[in-house]
C-alpha cells in the first residue's frame, strides 16, 4: 500500500539526464590565422581531413562553416565563428557534432573556449569532435582532454608569444610600422601581399593619394570642416569616409611617429616619411579639441548674401544688414548715413520697390564673358579638367594591367587543370576566387569614353554659366553666391538705396554688356543713367559706368 | 571659415594656368603688354575655377 502510493509521485523524481542526439549530421569549422596561410593548401588539408573523418564514421556533413582567416585569440570577434555559434543556437535541428580539424583551429582563448565548449555540449547537446585524433566529448573523459587541449592551445600561443614581442618590440624600437601602413602611403617589406611591394628593408613611402591628404591636413589647420573637405578630396579623386578622417587627424604616424601598444606609452620617430610637419598636427589637434569645448562656426546669413559686398553711395561705407524678426524681412543698411536702407528681396505688397537681390540679378543678366576671351577661357578649362582626369586615367590604367594580370592566371589555371597537374577541387576554389576579383574590378573598357564625353559637357557647362550668371547666382549656394560676386565685382558695388540703383565702380574685365544692353547704352550716349520709364528690361533700375581697365 | 584665398585647391590647379604664351598664341592679344597679358591670365583662371565650382556643386 505504502508503495503504490509511491508509485503515484514517481513523476517527481530526479533522474541524471545527458541531452543526447542519436543523429549523424554534423556541422565543420575550419579556419587559419593569417590571410598568408589562407592560400597555401591548409584550409584546403583541413577540409579533406575532416571530410575524410566523416566519411569513416558515417557521419553527414550538413553545414560547412569557416573557410577564411580568422585569429583565434578572442572568440566573439571572429566574424565566422560567432556565425556557427548563433546558428547552433538558432538551429531548430542541431548537428550532432561540430567536426574541427585540431581542437587549436576552434579556440585559443583558454578559459574562454572551455567554457564555450561546455556550453555546447552540457546547454545545447552539441559535441566537439577533433578529426586528427578522433578525439571528442561524447565521454565525460573525452570531454576533459579536449578541455585539455584547449588550454594547451592557449598555452601555445602564450609561448609563442613570449617569443615573437620581444621581436616585435626591437622591431618598433628601430622605427618600423607594425601591420599595414595607412592611408596615403604605400609599405614595402618582406611580409606585403603585392609581390611588387616585396623588399628586404621595411620602405613605406608617400603615395599620390598621400599628397593629396597632404592638402587636406592644411585645410583642416584653417579650420575647414570634414565634410568640406571630403568634398573637395572628392574633387581630387580621393573617397575617404568621415570615420576615416576623423581618424586620420589623431594618427601621429602622419607626423612622423610611432605609437604602438608594445612600446609601452612611449611615442618613437618612425622611419618613414611625415606626411604633415608635427607642428600642423599639433595645430589640427588644438582645432579638433578647441571645437569639442564649444567651438563655434560663424554662420555666414544665407539670406543676406551681399553682406560685405556694398557699399553706400552716400558715404562710400560698407552695408551691413539684419533681419526684422518679427517682420522677418532681411535689409542692408549703411550705419552711417540715416535711412540708406535697403530690403533684400522685393516685397509682395510693394512691387515697385525692387529689392537689392533682384535688383543684383537684374544687373548680373546684363554681362557675360566677352566673345574674344571665350576661346581663352574653353582652353583654360581643358586644362583644368584634364589635371583631374590625370590622376584618374594613371588608376584606369592601374586596373586595366591589373586585368590583365587576373586573365592571365585564369588562363595558367585552366591549362594546369587541363594537363592534370592539380586536382579538381582545387581548381575550381582558385577559379572561384579569380572570377571574384574580376567580377569586384568590373568591365572597364567604356572608361575612356565615358571621360571625353564628362569632359565635353563640364565645358558646355562652363560656357553656359559664363552666359547666364544671374541664374547660377540665383540657385548656388552662400558660397558660390560670395564667389561670383567676387569675380564679377571684385570691389564690390556701390549701391544708391534712394534711387534703388548699382552703380557700378569695377567689373571683370572679360565681361561684357550683353548685346541688346550695350546697343541701349551706346545710343543713350554710353554709360548714362537708366530711369524707371524707359529703362532695359534686363538693367531695372540700375546705372553702369563701364570701366575701362588696363586693356 | 572658408578663406578663399588661403584655398590649396587653387594651388593644385595652378600648375594649369594659361601661360602669357599660350594667350600670346591668340592674335588679338598679341599687341597687349606683358602685365596686361598677365592680367588676363589671372582672370580667365579665376573664372574658369569659379565655373568649375559651380557645375561640380
Amino acid at each position: 500500500m505504502e508503495k503504490n502510493k509511491l508509485i503515484k509521485f514517481q513523476k517527481f523524481g530526479k533522474k541524471n539526464e545527458v541531452k543526447t542526439n542519436s543523429s549523424k549530421e554534423v556541422w565543420s569549422y575550419t579556419r587559419v590565422s593569417s590571410i598568408d596561410q589562407k592560400d597555401n593548401y591548409s584550409l584546403l588539408n583541413q577540409e579533406q581531413d575532416i571530410k575524410k573523418y566523416a566519411e569513416e564514421n558515417g557521419y553527414d556533413i550538413i553545414h560547412p562553416f569557416g573557410g577564411i582567416y580568422e585569429s583565434a585569440k578572442e572568440d566573439f570577434t571572429r566574424k565566422e565563428f560567432q556565425k556557427l555559434i548563433n546558428a547552433i543556437q538558432k538551429s531548430r535541428r542541431r548537428p550532432f557534432a561540430v567536426i574541427i580539424y585540431k581542437m587549436n583551429r576552434f579556440s585559443r582563448s583558454g578559459g574562454s573556449g572551455v567554457g564555450l565548449a561546455e556550453y555546447l555540449v552540457n546547454e545545447l547537446g552539441v559535441h566537439l569532435i577533433e578529426a586528427i585524433s578522433g578525439m571528442d566529448t561524447t565521454t565525460e573523459k573525452g570531454q576533459l582532454e579536449i578541455y585539455r587541449k584547449l588550454l594547451s592551445a592557449r598555452e601555445e600561443n602564450i609561448t609563442r608569444l613570449e617569443h615573437t614581442i620581444p621581436g616585435m618590440e626591437s622591431f618598433l624600437k628601430a622605427g618600423n610600422w607594425l601591420g599595414v601602413a595607412p592611408m596615403g602611403y604605400d609599405h614595402y617589406g618582406t611580409r606585403v601581399h603585392d609581390f611588387d611591394k616585396r623588399s628586404m628593408q621595411q620602405n613605406i613611402r608617400l603615395n599620390e593619394v598621400g599628397k593629396k591628404l597632404q592638402l587636406a591636413w592644411q585645410w583642416k589647420s584653417e579650420g575647414e570642416t570634414d565634410v568640406e573637405i571630403i568634398r573637395r578630396l572628392k574633387e581630387l579623386g580621393v573617397e575617404i569616409t568621415s570615420q576615416r578622417i576623423s581618424a586620420m587627424w589623431r594618427n601621429i604616424f602622419y607626423c612622423g611617429l610611432i605609437a604602438n601598444k608594445l612600446l609601452k606609452g612611449n611615442v618613437i620617430e618612425g622611419n618613414h616619411e611625415a606626411m604633415v610637419s608635427k607642428e600642423l598636427f599639433l595645430k589640427v589637434q588644438d582645432i579638433i579639441n578647441n571645437r569639442k569645448q564649444g567651438y563655434t562656426v560663424v554662420k555666414q546669413p544665407e539670406e543676406r548674401p551681399l553682406t560685405g559686398h556694398l557699399f553706400c553711395s552716400v558715404c562710400g561705407n560698407k552695408l551691413t544688414s539684419y533681419e526684422h524678426k518679427a517682420k522677418k524681412l532681411h535689409y542692408y543698411k549703411c550705419q552711417n548715413c540715416n535711412g540708406s536702407c535697403i530690403n533684400t528681396s522685393t516685397p509682395l505688397s510693394r512691387l515697385k520697390n525692387k529689392g537689392a537681390h533682384e535688383m543684383f540679378v537684374d544687373l548680373l543678366d546684363s554681362y557675360q564673358l566677352d566673345d574674344k576671351f571665350l576661346d581663352l577661357f574653353k582652353i583654360q578649362l581643358e586644362k583644368m579638367l584634364g589635371s583631374v582626369s590625370k590622376e584618374k586615367r594613371n588608376e584606369d590604367s592601374l586596373v586595366k594591367k591589373q586585368l590583365t594580370e587576373l586573365k592571365n592566371k585564369k588562363e595558367n589555371l585552366e591549362e594546369r587543370f587541363a594537363f592534370k597537374e592539380i586536382e579538381y577541387e582545387l581548381y575550381n576554389r582558385l577559379l572561384t576566387k579569380i572570377n571574384t576579383q574580376i567580377c569586384e574590378i568590373g568591365p572597364k573598357d567604356d572608361i575612356s569614353e565615358n571621360k571625353i564625353s564628362n569632359l565635353k559637357s563640364q565645358l558646355n557647362k562652363s560656357v553656359e554659366f559664363t552666359q547666364n550668371i544671374s541664374k547660377h547666382w540665383v540657385s548656388a549656394s552662400i558660397g558660390n553666391k560670395k564667389r561670383i560676386q567676387k569675380v564679377l565685382f571684385p570691389d564690390g558695388l556701390v549701391i544708391d538705396t534712394k534711387n534703388r540703383q548699382y552703380l557700378t565702380s569695377k567689373v571683370n574685365s572679360l565681361f561684357a554688356l550683353k548685346r541688346s544692353i550695350s546697343d541701349n547704352i551706346e545710343d543713350k550716349e554710353k554709360g548714362l543713367t537708366t530711369n524707371k520709364s524707359d529703362k532695359s528690361s534686363t538693367v531695372a533700375g540700375t546705372r553702369i559706368e563701364l570701366v575701362t581697365s588696363g586693356l | 571659415m572658408y578663406d578663399e584665398d588661403k584655398d590649396l585647391y587653387k594651388e593644385v590647379y595652378l600648375e594649369n594656368k594659361l601661360t602669357k604664351n599660350e594667350i600670346r598664341q591668340f592674335e588679338q592679344f598679341d599687341y597687349l603688354t606683358e602685365v596686361e597679358i598677365e592680367k588676363i591670365s589671372d582672370l580667365i583662371f579665376d573664372l574658369a575655377l569659379l565655373a568649375k565650382k559651380i557645375i561640380t556643386e
